[in-house]
């Protein structure tokens, strides 16, 4: 009896005394790991500031609290606590923050202080591509560390966790997320910039420019181009033109099946056509095509911009003062270039404004003291929104691109349900500066057959005025009424899903179809008079899929889309 | 600072790409000229054929309209189904253990399904508009290619066909959580009832001491 209540006793202290050890240096971590988010977060603040020597010794004092968390979670004690229930998924957690906050700081940080950037710098107009290559294989590895801290943190539970314990590891995951989406890009970047930048040899590229006041599927007709030529680090500019001197192509080129159902010959005949389809890939070989066709120069890929990206850099630089003109601000840019400019001048004119311009906020970019934090985010803004696109004609090239945002390529397996829709001009008119874009996509019930329906709702309003027009905006007017701007609206179901019914204004209306890369495309005529709005519904099947969330692509616009999706419950539940 | 200039670098360059094309946006487009054989106009225009609705399931009528054709013409419309291996949304799939989906193939009578019928001829009104149904009777892609005899215009509207609803199942979630969770209810009611028992031996043996 006594033996029984004595080995009760020393087996109740000995819990008592590890719980004890436990907590304690439990709290011990909690400090250091709390220090440690402190830290990391000044360090990203000092590289993004470029300042070395304080980003140096706050790395340090990161390393020895990121060191005694990972001791304070290792020791006996703590290990005999992740085996007991309960508690034990916890502590684990902690543990496991205190290895990937650890691994971050000892393995990753050094070596991204240490890539020195100062000799990539262009010096002379060029870059250092060699530098540039060396650079790249400490980026790699820098890149797989932090993939592994991410991997590592995705593999802990979160279920039954405590609050406090949960919360942390959420944040840390969000951040080691976006860091890891950084590296990824930075490693992609290191290992395609020397050869794009011609360390391999010459290369040739066409810049393009979207223009959103006619619009087309991956953001505007394409309205004008120049040659760039790289070698081995240096950028230069050629020859310049527009996509109307390129002419147009009888017998037409060679569309693909799907888009050639869709909208005909008509990319394969016009360079202002070729991005009817909202695939990069499709419409930047086309228009390469073609300009091999005219000028007998075959380039080796294709980067496509708008002017809105200039009205977010000039977000960054603040306003800018173009000799004899207007001065050019962030607000006001994209007004002055895609509608006061037509109204106001004649081709010649419009020229010289837009090399003014060019050269001012040029000047500002190189004399001003700027916000790198602005320029960044300026980046990143255009980026998500699609607005700069490139394509390489070299299919491994292409493959490293991937699936990224700038690549424009229309996925053929979704990874989250996605919804797209496009914009066309049909009115051959300068209109689409006018319109403001609404949509709104409804997650609907879990039907037997396993897909599920999503609601979309779309809202085109007109801002154009009802006269005083010039004809280089009103164009064809190919509405009939020459204010009333014709849009053919795409919707593309998500793969393997299809396009139920479309009604426009609550009315059942007459769609093209077709379908483009395992989704199924309708296209809608939606005309709207100055001042006015029309609303599409349609209703959209997913394939087979659980998941209750889904997304919209959308063409980039001269205005900001309004958005909103309505996610529901997944099916599984 | 020495990020902050990579990036201005980067700047720009991409502002002076985008000025200068920006200007030639602005230039109107190439007209056809009238003696070749007459493209037609840039600006792509509403749908000459539409399906509608554009999804229907298996038996379902739709409706084929067409606008924009030379007024009183004949209108030949041929319908396709695309094969049902080849990526029909709907169709059935299976995924191998290296990570490719092939398609499979129904070896019944779906094999190859005939379109029926496989053409249709239409005459367009005065105002060069028509209207006809048609009702598919196997799930798949169904493409309506649809030629003026005047014209030589060409248009295409494709509708998707869907199987017929099966009766509704129970949504039964990712396979194996039920399973484990049914198992892990049981492991759980097992220990309950060995310390149940460890307990009331105890206790029966304890009763039995102060007896002594």
């Amino acid at each position: 009896m006594r033996r029984a209540l004595l080995a009760t006793l020393v087996v109740g202290s000995l819990l008592l005394l590890t719980g004890g050890w436990v907590g304690f240096r439990g709290w011990q971590a909690r400090a250091h790991l709390l220090n440690a988010a402190g830290l990391a977060r000044e360090l990203s603040a000092q590289v993004v500031g470029g300042d070395t020597a304080r980003a140096q010794r706050t790395l340090a004092a990161l390393q020895e609290q990121a060191g005694s968390a990972r001791a304070a979670t290792g020791d006996p004690g703590w290990w005999v606590g992740r085996r007991a229930p309960f508690a034990g998924d916890n502590l684990a957690a902690v543990r496991q923050i205190s290895v990937a906050v650890d691994d971050l700081a000892r393995n990753a940080f050094p070596l991204l202080l240490r890539a020195d950037l100062t000799s990539l710098v262009p010096a002379g107009g060029r870059l250092d591509v060699g530098r540039l290559r060396t650079l790249s294989a400490e980026l790699a590895r820098i890149n797989a560390t932090v993939q592994g801290a991410r991997d590592g943190l995705a593999a802990v539970p979160g279920a039954g966790l405590v609050g406090q314990v949960r919360q942390a590891l959420a944040d840390l995951r969000g951040e080691i997320d976006r860091l890891a989406g950084l590296t990824a890009a930075a490693d992609q970047a290191s290992r395609l910039l020397p050869p794009l930048l011609g360390a391999d040899g010459p290369r040739t590229y066409l810049v393009v420019s979207q223009n959103p006041a006619e619009l087309r599927a991956t953001g505007g007709m394409i309205g004008a181009y120049a040659v760039i030529r790289a070698d081995g680090g240096r950028v230069r500019m050629g020859q310049q033109g527009t996509s109307s001197a390129l002419g147009l192509f009888q017998p037409p080129l060679k569309v693909p099946t799907e888009v050639r159902r869709l909208w005909a010959d008509l990319p394969g005949i016009y360079p202002a056509d070729v991005n009817l389809t909202p695939h990069f890939p499709t419409a930047a070989a086309l228009y390469r095509e073609m300009f091999r066709r005219r000028t007998g120069t075959t380039v080796d890929g294709v980067l496509a911009v708008d002017p809105v990206v200039l009205s977010y850099l000039l977000k960054a630089t603040g306003p800018v003062m173009v000799p004899g003109g207007v001065p050019l601000a962030a607000e006001k840019v994209v007004q002055t270039v895609l509608s006061d400019s037509y109204q106001r001048m004649d081709n010649d004119k419009q020229d010289a404004f837009f090399a003014a311009s060019a050269a001012a906020v040029f000047d500002a970019l190189v004399t001003k003291e700027l916000d790198t934090k602005g320029l960044l985010s300026a980046f990143d803004r255009a980026v998500t929104e699609r607005r700069i696109l490139f394509w390489s004609a070299r299919s491994e090239e292409q493959r490293i691109i991937g699936d990224s945002r700038v690549a424009g390529v229309l996925p053929e397996k979704d990874t989250v349900p996605t919804v797209g829709v496009f914009l066309n001009d049909g009115s051959g008119a300068k209109l689409g500066y006018y319109l403001r874009q609404t949509a709104t996509l409804t997650v609907g019930g879990c039907r037997p057959d396993g897909r599920r329906e999503l609601r979309l709702r779309v809202t085109l309003r007109s801002s154009a005025p009802k006269s005083g027009l010039s004809k280089s905006v009103l164009g064809l007017g190919l509405a009939g009424d020459p204010y009333t701007a014709r849009t053919l609206v795409s919707v593309h179901s998500p793969t393997g899903g299809a396009v139920l019914t479309t009604r426009l204004d609550n009315v059942e209306t007459a769609v093209g179809s077709g379908a483009e890369r395992r989704r199924q495309v309708t296209t809608a005529n939606v005309e709207v008079a100055p001042g006015e709005s029309r609303t599409l519904e349609v209703a959209v099947l997913t394939a087979k899929t659980g998941v209750g969330s889904a997304e919209l692509w959308l063409t980039p616009t001269a205005h900001p889309w309004t958005t909103q999706v309505v996610s529901a419950p997944s099916c599984d539940q | 600072m020495r990020l902050s200039r990579i990036i201005m670098a980067l700047a720009v360059g991409l502002a002076v790409a985008a000025m200068p094309t920006a200007a030639g946006a602005a230039q109107p487009q190439p007209q056809p000229s009238p003696s070749e054989t007459q493209p037609p106009p840039y600006p792509p225009g509403p749908a000459t054929l539409a399906v509608n609705p554009s999804t229907v399931v298996v038996g379902q009528t739709t409706a084929l309209i067409g606008s924009g054709w030379m007024p009183g013409e004949t209108v030949e419309i041929t319908v396709s189904t695309s094969p049902l291996a080849a990526g029909v949304p709907g169709a059935d799939r299976a995924r191998r253990s290296n990570g490719d989906t092939i398609a499979m193939v129904p070896v019944s009578f779906h094999q190859a399904p005939q379109p029926n019928p496989r053409y249709l001829e239409v005459t367009a009104d005065s105002e060069g508009k028509f209207r006809t149904t048609y009702t598919p009777r196997h799930h798949g892609t169904y493409t309506y290619r649809a030629e003026g005899e005047t014209s030589r215009r060409v248009a295409t509207a494709t509708c998707v066909v869907l199987k017929k609803h099966e009766t509704p199942l129970p949504v039964t979630g990712s396979s194996l959580s039920t399973p484990m969770k049914f198992g892990g209810g049981l492991v759980g009611a097992g220990a309950v009832l060995l310390l149940v028992s460890l307990v009331w031996r105890k206790r029966h043996r304890f009763g039995a001491g102060t007896a002594r």
